[in-house]
């Protein structure tokens, strides 16, 4: 660990030429004696200084670069879906099948008796009224014959 | 070298595993607090390297998509945020490697009101050189410049995103540096 004091103009130059000319953006801790050297450079670090402080100056001045605002929601898109999804999605296919098990059953219920009374209509000899009404007039001539009197 | 860093990091690395971990459950909260806490850096570090708006957001993009499926998985063993921006690097890196070529249509001029019209015109006129001195450095060099002097990571931070030692980035910044001054600046 290099202590506050230890910096040699050599490594300040050193830094200054890596981190720029401001020491608050240095990755060191300064001890007193180093920022006074820094306040009363010395020329070769008093020259690398002023360089680093130009350019500095310039890179601060770059534009800003900010996202488009429609990035966000594309990236959010993509984002995983909910665990909660999964149980959802089998009662959504349950809650399909269940519907349309229901819709089948009622179309099975309503071709039943619909095919039932279509096919009592295109059935006439198999009417039970219609064998009542033979029933009734075999009984009525079974009558007329005397076979059965009114007391 | 055990020198300190500086300490520009604005994420919060709590913060950041409890969304994880609610994120890779598909909580939308968590997120969406995650796209809104890296989502500029990422961006911007990508347009910075890539020097181009439009590549920079397909970059940005991939990145998240690689972070959506890395989330179910995470181990907190290294910082979501040096993830993500080794992620960016990593890809930019790619992208060069597809394409020699580099654009520099990259972002607005900045607009300082407190300068006047000369000064306004210099300060344009230095940007333009100092991007297209930016985009003309080697690739690592790069990155590293972007990385401490424009989005303001630190040292310890840059080299675990380029995973090269502190003095390694020391050494690449210096260069960095010393080119830019050479093209921005003594050209003229």
């Amino acid at each position: 660990m290099t202590r506050p004091d230890d910096f040699s103009e050599e490594r300040l130059i050193e830094l200054v030429a890596a981190f720029g000319a401001d020491p608050r953006a240095w990755p060191v801790k300064l001890g007193d004696a180093t920022i006074a050297r820094l306040s009363s450079p010395p020329p070769a670090l008093a020259k690398a200084l002023a360089e680093a402080a130009e350019l500095d100056t310039g890179l601060a001045g770059l534009p800003r670069v900010e996202p488009p605002t429609r990035l966000f929601a594309d990236i959010l898109d993509a984002a995983p879906q909910a665990n909660v999804d999964k149980p959802m999605a089998w009662r959504r296919i349950v809650a399909g099948w269940g519907a349309r098990l229901a819709a089948g059953a009622a179309a099975l219920a309503m071709g039943l008796s619909l095919g039932l009374g279509t096919a009592a209509a295109s059935a006439p000899a198999s009417d039970p009224f219609a064998d009542l009404e033979s029933v009734i007039a075999d009984y009525e001539a079974f009558g007329r014959a005397g076979g059965m009197e009114d007391r | 070298m055990a020198e300190a860093a500086n300490t520009m990091t604005v994420d919060n690395a709590e913060d950041d595993l409890a969304d994880i971990r609610a994120g890779a459950a598909g909580n939308r909260l968590a997120q969406s607090a995650l796209v809104t806490r890296h989502l500029p850096r990422v961006y911007a570090l990508a347009a910075r390297l890539v020097g181009n708006p439009a590549t920079a957001e397909d970059i940005t993009q991939e990145v998240f998509l690689r972070a959506w499926k890395q989330l179910p998985h995470w181990e907190p063993k290294a910082r979501f945020s040096t993830w993500l921006y080794r992620v960016t690097v990593n890809l930019c890196r790619d992208h060069f490697r597809k394409k020699r070529e580099v654009t520099m249509d990259l972002l607005p001029e900045r607009e300082e009101p407190s300068l006047g019209p000369e000064e306004r015109l210099s300060q344009s006129q230095t940007s333009r050189r100092l991007l297209t001195a930016i985009h003309e450095l080697p690739e690592r060099q790069r990155a590293a410049l972007v990385l401490c002097a424009l989005e303001g990571h630190s040292n310890i931070e840059a080299a675990e995103i380029m995973e090269v030692s502190v003095e390694a980035l020391e050494s690449l910044l210096s260069r960095a540096r010393r080119k830019l001054r050479a093209h921005a600046f003594e050209r003229s």
